[in-house]
């Protein structure tokens, strides 16, 4: 197989990675974030904030109330590389697992070589262009973000490390002193952006680093829908991947933000996503994880303002070897603020689903409207599935409600469907995808088609 | 009552101390403190139980200086925490109730408290198999004092124990409890303490056993709950039923942590844990975590939880009716109350009746 | 299919004996009803022909065509063209009606691209709403539309057999008419065997056979007559 080059100005990316020509040996030091700072030619606040969170990334401990993350080696992390250069050099280097999972996907060919980035499609250049287009005449800002931080260093400068201190914890700061790419938006006062803006093209979102930093803003009255990620297992050689993702939704703004990842089975997936919803703005949470190894991820909002709204809505499916360790947060800041939070975990064959929320009603944070609602199926006596929600209310004016079930498949469910003609493992799949519909209807409907038989596959055997 | 096997656990359980956390769950730490209420400096004094056997013929009752060695129930458990080997390490006095295998005990086993300097007890209950008994339990003071009590249940196969306990202390208030039940037990709570009050519940389901817990705290003033409850599902056919409510005024605080653990070996178990908080004002507190860790599919586990504040179109309907804002608010606590403790719950009257003297004491 | 043929049944649930040495035949093209009191095993004998894994059969055979049935797994019995109206249809959520029709329609009978036009149709014989084919498999339906929905599926997916349990119970006086209506016309194709505890259904019908279960045993059979003596003596003297 012929070794293509991955070209980011065929994708509009002009000087943003594609001039980075070293790569660091393992291992981070001062040096190591001075010398990548330097190679961006940034200016001299993003150095210093890189370095100072470097500071906090020593100094805070790996967190252990959760899953098990004693076994990241963080000094033989390689800190620094083209994205190219994580990806498979050839199909036949990936592992078998993912180039089956590819084929029942029915990706086609082409696209399949692009996804383990063996090789690049260029066919979405067009699309692309024409896009990019239609969000200038807006005057919607879409690029990545190291671009961002060159183009416009006044946006990014005002909001950039203001959502999620780099003192946040440990993985928020590992991001801040060594993040490169992720996606940057700006969406202009009154603006509603037509359509999705995805991570690119499903293409580009594969090739997502290891270190990503997402910033979007929607300025006052602004509407948008942003999409990342893809259902097909991304395969990565890094075992850590660790992103930071701020959203600000000024007032009567709305942001959407979808994710379904799936990575490959040996890697920690450690995100950090919080927004801030200002007065009357809407902030969603759509947020689908499988695969990985450990993923530890709790999209969060806060509501600052009077008539903030947050809905989050999570699917989580662990398989053999696996630990979803996920949920959200809301916390409320300020009168007359709402969130609504739904969460779906499956575990089976071994897998570990744990669902971790906070709900916090601030003192002064009056007519608080709170409900939270988990739903656990649970396949088989080596899976096994926690809940752990915590409430802190501090406040006398909020109704809060959480709810949560654990079960297996219901026996009569699989009655009445068997009674009408499928077979047990049929049967399962309706019931299965029948439990996160809720969760698939807010999927654009190419992303849905894939995800549920996503799922399938992940049930392949799940019945005895 | 210093006897040898006393004096002897005493001083292991001072020693175990270091070695314990103060909060045993990791993912309740951030949630457990004031470590100097509760872990302080003091001299316990002697304090009397006082208790009434209603059937002398099927239950025993002895006082640790009464006993000759170190009883069966207590060897039965290890310290989960440092409070509890710390109350372990101070007992000044202790009662062991043994009821006898086949026996119907009709009346309850009254035991009453009313200690007036710092003191620390233990109660052992041992319930043989098919018995059938209730207890209760009336400890308060209204003096400033530190109490610490640990209580260890060991109940037999097809046994029935109905457990009452209420509690009123001015101070501050430790309590433990360590339960293994093959049989039916039923643990009603009503905690009214204006002081700071800790309680842990470590209750180990066996075999075909069944649990029900209605823990209710009302707060005032400056009271301070901490209560955590851990419900182990540690064998098949098991049952659990988890109710707390909490009523806070004044600035009152409550923390609730439930959790129910459904382990490889919970086969065809069920387990229900709800908490719910009345917020009565502006500066009271609830903190909660329902919590649910499940590891067998042949078995179901739900939990809720709410916080409301108070109704105000009830208060608006009640005072339309020609009541008083307090009273209103009195009738409708009680209300949110009585959703655990029904006309039919064992030992209603007292229930009701500390109930009505706690809600004539506050002001909403 | 032509028949299904039960003989000298005998099931267990829990451990307890619910039926006691039952024979029934139920054939393409004819009615039978099954009337008795509450308990005496008539939910049992619909749900071990379907084949629910909670019932043990302990001794005697349930045939189709000669061919042993109880060996078959439930969803080859669907796909022989049994069916089962049930009594008390299980809620799925997230599964909505016309994914669910489409699927079980499919696997059984083939691609239909009409069906939709079909389903619709049916609908508003049984007055069900369109918002119907929206919601969730059973979910917040009324014990009245769960009972129409069954039979909905009875009228779209065609089965060669199909046994009512007690579908017109919790049905409106007129539902119960349009029921008796349907399942005659129905029944020139198809096999029915309607379990009922109330005899309004039978103004509308008139059965080729009837049976009457008591304590987990047929004790009268017969034909239409057996009902109108019913009629005229009361049931407890039949019993």
């Amino acid at each position: 197989m012929e070794k293509i080059e991955f070209d980011y100005s065929k994708y509009d990316f002009k000087n943003s990675t594609s001039k980075y020509k070293i790569i660091f040996n393992e291992g981070l030091s001062e040096n190591v974030i001075k010398a990548i700072s330097k190679l961006k030619a940034e200016p001299e606040w993003m150095r210093d904030f890189r370095l100072q969170a470097y500071k906090f990334f020593l100094k805070r401990p790996v967190p252990k109330w959760g899953a098990d993350l004693s076994k990241i080696k963080f000094e033989d992390m390689v800190y620094f590389a083209r994205a190219t250069d994580n990806k498979a050099k050839s199909w036949d280097e990936l592992p078998e697992d993912i180039r089956d999972t590819y084929n029942k996907l029915g990706i086609p060919e082409a696209e399949k070589k692009s996804l383990s980035g063996v090789e690049v499609m260029y066919e979405s250049e067009v699309v692309y262009n024409s896009v990019k287009k239609e969000l200038e005449a807006l005057g919607v800002i879409f690029c990545d973000t190291d671009t961002a931080v060159r183009e416009h260093p006044e946006l990014v400068k005002k909001y950039f490390g203001k959502v999620i201190s780099p003192n946040d914890n440990k993985f928020a700061a590992l991001n801040s002193a060594v993040w490169s790419g992720g996606s940057f938006i700006y969406v202009p006062k009154g603006v509603k952006v037509p359509m999705p803006l995805q991570a690119y093209f499903r293409i580009n979102a594969a090739n997502m680093g290891q270190f990503e930093r997402t910033l979007i803003i929607a300025d006052e009255g602004a509407d948008l829908t942003y999409i990342e990620g893809c259902t097909a297992p991304v395969y990565s050689k890094d075992a850590l991947h660790a992103a930071v993702v701020e959203v600000i939704a000024h007032k009567n703004a709305h942001v959407k933000y979808i994710t379904v990842q799936n990575w490959s089975s040996d890697v920690y997936n450690l995100v950090t996503k919080r927004a801030f919803a200002y007065e009357n703005a809407f902030v969603e949470w759509v947020d689908a994880n499988m695969g990985s190894k450990v993923t530890e991820k709790y999209p969060s909002v806060y509501l600052m303002e009077r008539g903030a709204k947050s809905n989050v809505l999570s699917v989580a499916l662990a398989n053999k070897g696996q630990h979803q360790d996920t949920g959200t947060k809301a916390v409320h800041l300020a009168p007359d603020t709402s969130s609504v939070i739904r969460s779906k975990s499956i575990c089976l064959n071994g897998g570990r689903t744990t669902y971790r929320g906070l709900v916090k009603v601030k003192k002064g944070a009056t007519d608080i409207k709170s409900s939270t609602k988990c739903d656990a199926l649970i396949f088989d006596n080596k899976s096994r599935t926690d809940t752990y929600p915590y409430m802190e209310i501090d406040e006398e004016e909020s109704s809060i409600s959480h709810e949560a079930s654990v079960g297996k498949i219901n026996d009569e469910q699989l009655f009445y469907l068997e009674s009408r003609g499928l077979s047990e493992n049929e049967a399962v799949n309706m019931i299965v995808l029948g439990f996160i519909a809720e969760f698939v209807q807010e999927l654009p409907i190419e992303f849905a088609v894939e995800f549920n038989r996503l799922i399938k596959i992940n049930m392949e055997g799940s019945v005895g | 009552m210093e006897t040898q096997w006393i004096e002897e656990y005493k001083a292991a359980e001072e020693k175990a101390q270091s070695s314990l956390p103060f909060e045993e769950r990791e993912i309740f730490v951030k949630y457990s403190d004031r470590d100097d209420v509760f872990l302080p400096k003091y001299e316990s004094k002697v304090t009397s139980i006082d208790y009434e056997n209603p059937d002398e013929e099927q239950v025993k009752i002895t006082r640790f200086s009464e006993a000759m060695e170190i009883p069966a129930v207590i060897k039965k458990f290890k310290d989960k925490d440092k409070i509890q080997a710390f109350i372990n390490s101070k007992l000044t006095s202790g009662i062991i109730i043994t009821i006898k295998d086949d026996s119907e005990i009709k009346e309850p086993i009254k035991i009453n408290s009313r200690p007036s300097e710092n003191c620390a007890y233990k109660i052992l209950v041992h319930a043989g198999k098919n018995s059938k008994a209730s207890l209760i339990i009336d400890e308060s003071s209204e003096k400033n004092i530190y109490f610490g009590q640990n209580t260890d249940i060991v109940t037999e196969e097809n046994s029935d124990i109905t457990l009452l306990s209420v509690q009123n202390f001015a101070g501050v208030t430790a309590k433990n409890y360590n339960i293994s039940s093959a049989g039916n037990i039923e643990i009603i709570e009503l905690l009214t303490s204006e002081g700071e009050t800790r309680e842990r519940i470590w209750m180990e389901l066996l075999e075909h056993s069944e649990i029900k817990i209605k823990q209710s705290v009302i707060g005032n003033k400056d009271s301070y709950f901490d209560i955590e409850t851990e419900i182990n599902h540690a064998a098949k056919n098991t049952k659990s039923n988890v109710a707390y409510k909490a009523a806070l005024a004044d600035s009152s605080k409550s923390i609730y942590k439930g959790v129910i653990l459904q382990g490889n070996t919970a086969y065809n178990s069920y387990a229900y844990l709800s908490e719910s908080s009345l917020i009565l004002s502006k500066d009271a507190k609830s903190i909660s975590v329902p919590s649910l860790e499940i590891g067998h599919n042949e078995l179901k586990a739900y939990h809720s939880a709410s916080t409301e504040p108070i109704n105000k179109n009830a208060v608006f309907y009640l005072m339309s009716r020609g009541l008083e804002n307090n009273s209103a608010k009195m009738l409708i606590t009680n209300g949110f109350l009585s959703q655990i403790f029904s006309e039919d719950t064992f030992g209603y009257e007292i229930i009701n009746d500390k109930i009505m003297k706690k809600l004539n004491s506050m002001e909403f | 299919m032509e028949e299904i043929k039960v003989n000298d049944l005998e099931t267990e649930v829990n451990g307890k004996k619910v039926l006691n040495g039952v024979d029934l035949l139920i054939q393409r093209g004819k009615i039978h009803v099954l009337m008795g009191p509450n308990g005496s095993g008539k939910s049992t004998l619909a749900n071990v022909i379907m084949g629910n894994p909670k019932y043990n059969v302990t001794a005697g055979r349930i045939t189709i065509d000669g061919e042993d049935l109880l060996k078959l797994k439930v969803n080859e019995r669907a796909k022989k063209g049994i069916f089962l109206a049930f009594q008390e249809p299980v809620e799925i959520s997230g599964v909505n009606v016309m994914n669910f029709l489409t699927t079980t329609y499919t696997n059984l009978n083939g691609k239909n691209p009409e069906l939709r036009k079909e389903v619709v149709q049916t609908m508003q014989e049984l007055n069900l709403p369109d918002s119907f084919l929206k919601r969730s498999l059973n979910e917040g339906f009324s014990g009245g539309e769960k009972k129409r929905f069954e039979l909905l599926q009875v009228m779209i997916l065609k089965p060669k057999i199909a046994i009512l349990d007690e579908i017109d119970s919790g049905m409106d006086v007129d539902s119960v008419k349009l029921l008796g209506e349907i399942t005659k016309k129905l029944s020139k194709d198809t096999g029915f065997l309607m379990i009922t505890h109330n005899d309004h259904v039978l103004d509308y019908i008139k059965p080729d056979a009837v049976s009457i279960i008591k304590n987990g045993k047929i004790i009268r059979s017969g034909d239409y007559q057996l009902i109108k003596q019913i009629r005229e003596k009361g049931y407890s003297e039949i019993l």
